[in-house]
């Protein structure tokens, strides 16, 4: 992990401070509601519906357990006892009142985290692998460069009001989980030489209403040249970037309109411009956040395990532990560890809610099963990173008990969705419901028989639910003021991106269910052995799936 | 229109002028043109200091080389979350341009660090904004954020430089 000095908790109480200030000229009408609105929002403050709701910064996924007994306070304090992780890594708070927020930001500065840059048309939190530092694969930690970015763009003076938001996510493995090719830059460490680390830059990816897959402007570029070249990336963004229309105002449609050619000319035309000194000294300070996160694993490499011989009770037990490890725990960089994803997806509740008492439970267990180290997953789930294999039979017996135990990772119910139409100003549908009733529609053993299968649900077309990379996604219309949804395959985030085909009309929440049955028929039917659903959906193409709709339909 | 040079209220030394105002103009004073009326600048009197006022859309690359004596680039702001003044001013330090670079618009106090840290030295805003956000509140921020991250302009030495200077005193 990072561990802050004084220089980044000074600037985090500092922005306490301020907040504090702006609220109350807010309050007291000196400053108007319009100027308000983008200081609340790169705060993370949003008006909802109901109430004001704030989204927490949880840099590239990665979470203390003191820091998550912290946000379970203020679960309890503030919001009704809940928190929601996202699909950024981050976790949102409702039901706030605007007097209260300074009091729970203070309190998030206590344990070392802040609301910045989590909304806003500005560079907002960055995103990383969730098994950033001890997957298997990795060629190197990509949490030193998220940080190391997390600190050029926090308060960058020259990108504080872009044409849009604008999302960075990083990832250290060949087998991208970060999903770099749908974010507005992604950066991708391909190598290394004598220099240092290697990059590739992926620009221009994005979901929303124009699904767009990022392409790559630069390959290899080296570590002393990444800040620079994203200096530049911004400014022409900038400067060039559409401001006269929202939807049309994001880094994609610029790399569109002008072409990638056009683009990478202008940024190196930029390049040249920028005054090189200005950046001397900073690839040093990469080193420094590289020696804190190498320190703290070599740390972990000693921490005491409880090295029990617990071996299952019942041969019931046995299958049902088998089938998690299975399917949740996930090879670690050390033959010693598994990295144990915890998915928040129970049957009847919301995907990525959490409640106050849950949150210290995992915490308490990440203190002793994983060296008090959490990750968050933009799929909305926890992990444990720090897991040791002589322990896993206890840890699971502990989730197992409060309903954390199922193997359910990447499976029917390990579902993304979007706040939707209870929480959303924007939205045309409700999500969460209908992700309830799917997650009550397939039980334990009829998600393991489907296997790996993604569904993603939006609420609208702005599609904070990624329904554009669900292996199934579920996209919510509004039509003469009723609620429907459109359904879409063979959209992926990460393997090999693509982006999902649209099957049929948009159908009603009860023809979801339906429609869903029909699909995994389809796919049980057509499957070769041992083939994942995206692997067949590749292989047979989107029309054995339509024609399977449409006979059941007549 | 109120002028903030330094956290103070400043008076402005300068003075508009567009072709066929009947405004009478004082010798004294030096003249800030709009960039669209340059055209008549032809018969400007190459000893004449002046200053050109351009909206946020302009190619400030074009401006170069400037003439010696424009002593004032006022970057007009099309709303307060308009960015593109903040990367202007940047490129035209970037290019060394030594006089003031002046943000009109209507701006608010929140901003003031990020326009000092873009080389920023002026900020001229509406009566109706100053008159509800005094100047006091504009010199506060020149205290706040002592330190920051990135490098800027305006003086301040980025926190990983810090870190490194720390860490060679050690």
């Amino acid at each position: 992990m990072y561990f802050y000095d004084e220089f980044d908790r000074a600037l985090v109480h500092e922005r306490v401070a301020q907040f504090r200030d702006q609220v109350e000229r807010r309050l007291q009408d000196r400053l108007t509601d319009e100027e308000f609105a983008p200081l609340r929002l790169q705060n993370g403050l949003y008006l909802q519906r109901h109430a004001y709701m704030l989204r927490v910064a949880i840099p590239y996924g990665t979470l203390s357990s003191t820091q998550l007994r912290a946000l379970a306070d203020i679960a309890d304090r503030f919001d009704r006892g809940f928190g929601h992780f996202t699909t950024r890594q981050n976790i949102q708070f409702n039901w706030l009142k605007l007097e209260q927020v300074p009091e729970l930001l203070a309190a998030l500065a206590e344990v070392d985290m802040h609301a910045i840059q989590t909304s806003g048309n500005c560079i907002r939190n960055i995103t990383a692998d969730p098994f950033a530092g001890v997957a298997d694969d990795e060629i190197a930690d990509p949490r030193p460069v998220a940080e190391w970015l997390r600190q050029w763009s926090t308060f960058h003076p020259e990108f504080a009001h872009l044409p849009r938001k604008f999302k960075l996510a990083v990832t250290g493995s060949p087998q991208d989980r970060a999903a770099v090719f749908f974010h507005d830059i992604g950066i991708q460490i391909t190598g290394s030489d004598t220099s240092g680390l290697l990059y590739d830059i992926i620009v221009g990816g994005g979901q929303g209403r124009t699904p767009v897959i990022g392409k790559t402007i630069r390959s290899a570029i080296r570590e002393q040249d990444l800040l620079p070249y994203l200096t530049a990336m911004l400014r022409v963004y900038n400067l060039h970037g559409r401001r006269d229309n929202k939807y049309k105002a994001r880094i994609k449609i610029l790399v569109r309109e002008i072409g990638l050619d056009a683009y990478r000319d202008q940024v190196e035309a930029e390049l040249a411009r920028l005054p090189a000194q200005e950046f001397v000294g900073a690839v040093d300070e990469l080193g420094r956040i590289r020696d804190i996160f190498n320190n703290h694993l070599t740390q972990l490499g000693t921490v005491h395990r409880l090295d029990s011989v617990a071996t299952p009770n019942t041969p019931h037990e046995t299958t049902r532990f088998e089938a998690w490890q299975a399917q949740n725990c996930i090879n670690h960089a050390s033959d010693h560890k598994r990295i144990v994803v915890v998915p928040l997806k129970r049957r009847g509740h919301p995907p990525g809610d959490i409640s106050a008492d849950e949150m210290r439970w995992l915490s308490d267990i990440a203190d002793r099963y994983s060296s008090g180290e959490l990750r968050v997953t933009h799929e909305q789930n926890l992990v444990l990173p720090h897991a040791a294999k002589s322990d896993l039979l206890l840890l699971w017996r502990e989730l197992d008990q409060r309903g954390f135990g199922a193997p359910g990772f990447q499976l029917v119910n390990d579902m993304i969705a979007c706040p939707g139409l209870d929480y959303c100003n924007l939205a045309n549908a409700r999500s969460i419901p209908l992700a309830q009733s799917i997650s009550n529609h397939f039980d334990e053993h009829a998600a393991q028989d489907i296997g790996e299968l993604s569904i993603k649900i939006s609420g609208c077309v702005n599609a904070c639910g990624h329904h554009h990379a669900g292996h199934i996604g579920i996209l919510g219309v509004e039509k003469k003021g009723q609620e429907f949804y459109q359904l879409t395959l063979g959209g992926e985030a990460n393997k090999s991106p693509a982006i999902g085909s649209r099957l049929g009309r948009a159908v009603t929440a009860d023809e979801v269910l339906t429609q869903l049955d029909t699909l995994v028929e389809c796919y049980r039917h057509n499957r070769a052995e041992d083939e994942s659903f995206i692997d067949t959906v590749n292989r047979i193409g989107v029309d054995p799936f339509k024609e399977a709709l449409d006979a059941a339909h007549h | 229109m109120p002028l903030i040079i330094n956290g103070s209220c400043s008076e402005d030394q300068w003075q508009r002028t567009r072709p066929g105002d009947n405004v009478e103009v004082s010798a004294e004073r030096p003249r800030l043109y709009q960039l669209d009326d340059m055209t008549e600048l032809s018969t400007l009197d190459a000893s004449e200091t002046f200053g050109i006022d351009i909206e946020s859309t302009v190619d400030v690359q074009a401006l170069t080389p400037w003439p010696a004596n424009l002593n004032l680039i006022a970057i007009r702001f099309l709303s307060p979350t308009d960015g593109r003044g903040f990367s202007l001013a940047r490129q035209l330090r970037e290019a060394g341009f030594p006089g003031q670079v002046r943000a009109v618009g209507e701006l608010i106090p929140d901003q003031y660090a990020q326009l000092l840290a873009c080389g920023f030295d002026a900020v001229e805003i509406p009566s109706h904004v100053s008159e509800r956000l005094p100047y006091y509140l504009w010199r506060r921020e020149l205290e706040r954020f002592p330190a920051r991250y990135q490098p800027a302009l305006g003086g301040s030495t980025p926190i990983f430089m810090r870190r490194t200077q720390r860490r060679s005193a050690a």
